[in-house]
């Protein structure tokens, strides 16, 4: 890492100042906390109102991956990352293809979590822990990635005065703190800081970029000549690429168990779609500005490796205040924007593996124990799971783009469970759980198959091993449901 | 979704406004693809929720 340090000492105090406020956000949280429950703590008591649906959903959709991993995709991927602005829409309309019903029924029924729903509809707690179990194990999976990041961005940021260890310890311990404070009405106060900082960040970056390296035009006519293999035509193997990662991704993320939270959260329904309206154009405001940043860095540094890459807005940032210095303000409020972009997510993260592991495992158990009680088990499993993810976060090697593919993959085999639990009133529970369960298990013996023998393909004809699955899911799901009834 | 993806441009060479033919319609899929489904969430979102015949999810 660096010696020279990317924030200078007025740099330092903006993002002291930004954690401090967060501090400050989850104890007015706490102050606005109704009642000593497990809705009130996990849910925000169900009283979110427009703004502050919008931007925790916007926060929580958004992670350090947006700020980090997509300009450096766009960077090695070129035009084919465009992808990445059509799946990020789909997620929403996914959303809205179940949001509406699942926010009624959660309302009338009182869900918690997203098992909740699978518990009330199928009537199997075995299949609610599984769905609790996998959404789990994907959602730890990144909390790991984005300690990962921000340990890296904290190192990057301070020159390497702040270690990566000593970055991911400190900021873990800031948002274990506002989260345990107020729950999610303090994470999603502090979404708010967030988002705002996050689309104002993505924003002036794209514009202060775009205006020193000639505009669009100029890009362009750089791109042409220095990546030649960008204007390549799409061949039916990269057209198939992109609609098996629009498909897998878009389904996984739209299920995030911390998203379908909100869903529960939002005060009432004519609120939570205007959220989503406002939602299906951010990936324009957000997405698409920093891929072209990464274009303008494959057009202006070409020949940077995979890991080199990733740190590109970086570089254009450091090369653009070398020149201009009064352009170090951007450089603090992009850093200030992948803090609270992978902040935002980790806390929405970890709550809701708090909130799982309490009423979807604990809770069934124990079904005396008060709320007040188990709430406050929820913030002692909050710090525990910290302390175990912060020495992985440290040790254990691997890249941002890995993981979301398997978190995503995971979590996707809930979806077939989720419409036909809504919307078909024949399907059955042993069917979609063992779709569930066949789909997972696939995903993951393709994905780590993959890694050991080459006599397994991680994407069989070219689409993704979770597809695969999905569709295999889908068949027992519907096969099996079908059958059943007839007997 | 299928539909805002570049499919019509596969396999073509070809350019519009300086950029390859697949990447403008890929640009143009993302531009009409939101507006389009803005103007499905207006009008479908109420039936969706369907408070009233949720009984029958649950039987």
């Amino acid at each position: 890492m660096s010696d020279s340090p990317v924030l200078g000492s007025g740099g330092i105090a903006v993002m002291a100042a930004y954690l401090v406020s967060l501090l400050a956000l989850g104890w007015m949280g706490r102050q606005a906390r109704k009642e000593k429950s497990l809705s009130d703590f996990y849910l925000g008591g169900r009283n979110l109102g427009f703004f502050v649906l919008l931007l925790t959903l916007y926060a929580t959709q958004y992670s350090g991956n947006t700020m980090i991993g997509f300009s450096g995709n766009a960077y090695r991927s070129g035009f084919a990352f465009l992808v990445a602005v059509a799946f990020m829409m789909a997620v929403v309309a996914m959303q809205f293809v179940f949001a509406p019903r699942l926010h009624h029924l959660s309302h009338k029924h009182g869900f918690i979590t997203f098992s909740d729903f699978f518990f009330h509809r199928y009537r199997s707690r075995t299949f609610a822990a599984l769905i609790s179990i996998s959404g789990i194990i994907a959602l730890l999976n990144y909390v790991l990635t984005n300690l990962k990041a921000i340990g890296t961005a904290a190192e990057t940021a301070t020159g390497g005065k702040v270690t990566f260890a000593q970055g991911v310890i400190f900021l873990s311990f800031i948002i274990l703190i506002y989260e345990t404070l107020g729950g999610l009405r303090s994470v999603a106060w502090t979404d708010v800081l967030q988002g705002v900082i996050l689309a104002i960040g993505c924003v002036v970056i794209f514009t202060v970029i775009l205006f020193t390296y000639d505009g669009t035009a100029g890009v362009f006519a750089d791109l042409k000549e220095k990546q030649p293999k960008f204007w390549e035509p799409l061949t039916w193997e990269g057209y198939k690429k992109w609609v098996s990662t629009l498909l897998v991704i878009c389904g996984g993320i739209a299920i995030y168990p911390h998203a379908i939270q909100r869903i529960y959260a939002a005060s009432d329904s004519r609120k939570l779609k205007h959220a989503y309206l406002v939602m299906l154009f951010m990936p324009l405001f957000t997405t698409l500005l920093m891929i072209f940043v990464g274009w303008v860095g494959a057009a202006q540094f070409p020949g940077l490796d995979s890991a080199a890459s990733e740190g590109i807005t970086l570089r254009m940032l450091g090369e653009l205040t070398a020149k201009y210095p009064a352009m170090q303000i951007v450089v603090v409020l992009f850093l200030a924007a992948v803090f609270a972009a992978i902040m935002s997510t980790v806390d929405s993260a970890l709550l809701s593996i708090s909130s799982m592991i309490t009423q979807d495992l604990y809770r069934p158990l124990h079904a005396t124990m008060s709320e007040e009680r188990l709430t406050q088990l929820g913030k002692w499993i909050s710090w525990g799971l910290m302390a175990m993810m912060v020495p992985l976060a440290i040790n254990l090697p691997q890249t941002i783009w890995w993981f979301i593919q398997i978190k995503v993959e995971l979590l996707v085999q809930a979806l077939p469970a989720l419409l036909l639990g809504l919307y078909w009133t024949r399907v059955q529970t042993g069917p979609a759980m063992w779709g569930f369960v066949a789909g997972t298990v696939l995903t993951l013996v393709l994905a780590v198959g993959s890694n050991f023998t080459e006599s397994i393909p991680a994407k069989p004809w070219g689409c993704h091993g979770g597809l695969w699955a999905l569709a295999l899911n889908v068949v027992i799901a519907l096969v099996g449901s079908m059958k059943a009834e007839k007997q | 979704m299928l539909a805002c993806t570049p499919l019509g441009a596969v396999g073509s060479g070809g350019t519009a406004f300086g950029l390859p033919a697949w990447v403008v319609l890929a640009l143009a899929g993302c531009l009409l693809f939101p507006l389009a489904m803005a103007v499905t969430i207006q009008q479908f979102w109420d039936a969706l929720a369907s408070p009233d015949d949720d009984e029958k999810e649950e039987g």
